[in-house]
This record gives structure tokens, sequence and C-alpha cells, in this order.
């Protein structure tokens, strides 16, 4: 199978599960299509989801403080993110 | 607590695109100054009187490629190295791509048409403007936030990246002025799409491979398209090409476009982190800049009182463009 850029991926997966998710979730689930791959870390994507975040593609849904006191998000598709789902990753 | 938590996190982010988006500014100065020393060593010295627009074209696509394999390393080193191929394949990618060429030959052989043709004067002063351009079409097809201090802070940073490079017209006859200034006029449209172009891009595609992907692209664009026409229809700058892979002197250029490549590198995560229009702005900053380098490197620039004038307005323009920080933690409306 194609493997898609890891940010169309994240979106894809996020399209897909239809709920909102954490950056290690992420991570589990997209980590088998770029095995060996430094650029695939809990953190790198969580830098792309504030990335996307910014421009509206995804929004933040929830949050909590983790056990080491990190801030951990969860991240949603918005609408428009939906849409850019649908013209360029389907 | 965790809403603060959550707002600090954002602000930290957008802090950081404003930081890196000025330093770009300042780097891209540097990075001019370092390749006009260049300009003045073999091969480039010889070529000088072949054609006006020989050297800084062919310079300017040695400094492409260079770049771009600078920023191909640090991609790798990341481990991003594949991305590039499964980028190229997405029609995100292809949008990167038009915004390589607006930005690269289209608007670069357009700069050197105008200052051949119509002049430094009215060259300066016309692509200065391309971050005014660039603010309104990224509020027209972006949707960007810009708030009444940001159009104060761009106009600022143009109008003072005029006042900087401001030239005495020299009262010389351009028999092709007109072309001129519909080259200069190209030149500012290609580098405001440019960054609309290419902020539309980076929705989807991660900043530090789009702007990989634009030196390259540019630098064929360059190769193929602009190398034949640099000196009449000829092979002229692709002797120049082969001869500069054969100077010791080169290296200066190597060492110039390894800043430009840091500087485009910030500059691209600068667009996605805060906006095109933001950073277009920091990033005209550079006008200043490239004074001031030179001012150090060959302490031949007298410090006139334009420079002043427009040292003080680009640097009220930029503290209006990064503005609160905390009213800009969404670039867009949508």
């Amino acid at each position: 199978m194609k493997t898609l850029p890891l940010r169309f991926t994240l979106l894809k997966v996020l399209e897909e599960r239809g709920t909102a998710l954490e950056p290690a979730e992420l991570y589990e689930a997209v980590k088998g299509q770029y095995p060996n791959e430094k650029q695939c870390t809990p953190s790198a994507i969580d830098e792309h989801m504030m990335s996307m975040r910014g421009v509206g593609l995804v929004d933040v849904k929830d949050c909590y403080e983790s056990a080491d006191k990190q801030l951990i998000c969860k991240y949603e598709l918005t609408g428009y993110g939906k849409e850019k789902v649908k013209q360029h990753i389907h | 607590m965790i809403t603060q938590l959550l707002f600090d996190k954002k602000l930290r982010y957008t802090k950081k695109g404003i930081t890196i988006g000025a330093i770009a500014g300042m780097l891209w100065g540097l990075g001019g100054v370092v390749m006009a020393i260049a300009f003045g060593y073999e091969p480039f010295a010889s070529y000088a009187d072949v054609s006006l627009y020989i050297v800084p074209l062919v310079g300017a696509c040695l400094g492409d490629l260079f770049a771009g394999l600078v920023t191909f390393c640090i991609n790798c080193k990341k481990g991003k190295g594949k991305e590039y191929f499964r980028i190229l394949k997405t029609k995100p990618g292809l949008i990167i791509c038009l915004g390589a060429i607006f930005g690269g030959p289209i608007a670069m052989s357009g700069y050197y048409c105008g200052l051949y043709l119509a002049g430094p004067f009215y060259t300066m002063a016309i692509t200065a403007i391309y971050p005014a351009i660039g603010a309104v079409l990224c509020r027209i097809f972006l949707k960007e936030k810009i708030s009444k201090n940001g159009w104060i802070g761009i106009l600022l940073c143009v109008v003072g990246a005029i006042v900087v490079t401001y030239v005495a017209p020299s009262g010389e006859v351009y028999p092709n002025f007109i072309v001129g200034i519909i080259a200069c006029i190209l030149a500012t449209i290609g580098w405001g799409m440019e960054g609309v172009v290419c902020a539309y891009g980076m929705d989807l595609v991660d900043p530090d491979l789009a702007i990989g992907i634009r030196w390259f692209v540019s630098f064929i664009a360059y190769f193929i398209c602009v190398l034949p026409f640099v000196a009449g229809f000829g092979a002229a700058g692709y002797k120049l090409f082969a001869a500069a892979f054969t100077s010791p002197w080169t290296l200066i250029l190597v060492a110039a476009a390894f800043v430009n490549g840091i500087s485009y590198f910030w500059y691209y995560n600068a667009i996605n982190m805060t906006g095109a229009s933001r950073a277009m702005a920091l990033m005209i900053t550079y006008s200043l800049w490239g004074v001031i380098f030179g001012w150090i490197f060959y302490g031949s620039v007298s410090i006139t009182w334009n420079i002043v004038v427009g040292a003080v307005m680009i640097f009220i323009g930029a503290v209006f463009v990064a503005g609160k920080p905390s009213e800009i933690l969404n670039v867009r409306d949508n």
C-alpha cells in the first residue's frame, strides 16, 4: 500500500476514528507505516497537531496533566479539516 | 488551571513563530551580503561583463541548489528524507511546486530584468511592497486574521524597506522602461504569491519539507527555463554554472546558500506558525539587515538619513506586526 506523508496519515486516522485522539494514540495508530523513521514520535506528532491547529484543520478537544506534569491534549478534526481530508486524502 | 496551561502552550508556539520569522529576515540580509561577496570572485567576476543578469541569475540557480542540499541534510537528520517523494505525489505537494516557481525564477528574473530595464529606484520601491500585496491576498484567499495594528505594521515595514533601499533617480534614460516596470510588478506578485500559495499548501505539507521541495523545484526551473536566456539565447549560463564547480571561491557562495537555506527554513515555518502576511512583513526586514551587514563586511556603507528613518520605520513596523501574540493564537478565521 502507498504510504502517505505523515501529516496526511494523521488526519486520515482522525477522520476514520471520528473521535479526538492524543499524540500517543496517534503514534500507536501510525507507527507501523513509518518504521525506523525518526520523524514519527509522539512529540513530533504533537508539533504537527499544533501546526495544524493554528491553520484550523484540527482543534483541541480535551487536555489533562500527566503524572509527569506534562500537558496532554486530544485533537479532533474541524469541519475545515474534514473538507481538506475529503479533497486531498481520499 | 488546564485552560491556562493550554493557553501558555499556544502562546509559546506563536511567539516561537514570530521569533524565527524575525531571525529569518536577519539571516536573509546576511546571506545576500555574503552572496554579493562571492560574486566579486572567480568565476563570477569574469562573467560580469557578459550580461547584466548572468551572474545574479546563475548565482541564484546555484544558491537554490546548495540551499536545497543543506535543507535535505537537515530533513534527513530529522528522519524526513522519504517524505520528499511521498509529498510530490500529492496535490498540496504540487501546490508547493507552483509557489516555488512564483518565488524563484518568476520573481527573481522579474527583479533583475526590472533592475536592468527600469533602474534600481523603481525596482527597489516596487518590489518592496510585496508583503502588502501578499497580506491582501492572504486576507482574500486564506481568510488570515490581520488586525488594524497588523496592517499598520505591514505598511510601516513596506515603507521602511522602500526608504532604506532608496536610490536617487540617476536621470539615466531607460528605453524599455515600461517593460522594466512590468517585470518589477511580476517580481512583486511572484513573491506575494509564493507566500500565499505555499501557506495554502502547508496546511497539509510539513513546512520543513515544503521548503526542501521549494529549493529543488526552483533550481530545476532556473536550470531549464532561465539559464539558456541569461546572456541572450545560448550556453553562457551553463558555462558559468559548470565553472563554479571548479573554483574554490564558490565555497563563499555555498556559505551564503547555507545561511539562506536556514533563513528560508525558518521563514516557511513562520508562515505556517504565524500566517503568511506576518511572516512576509518580518522577512522584508532583510533590507535593513542587508545594510547593517554590508556596513560590517564592507565598511563602505555610509549611514544616511534614509537608512536611519527607514530603520526606525521597519523596527516599529515589526513590533506592530508581532503585536500581541495572544491575539493571533489562531492564524485564520475558518
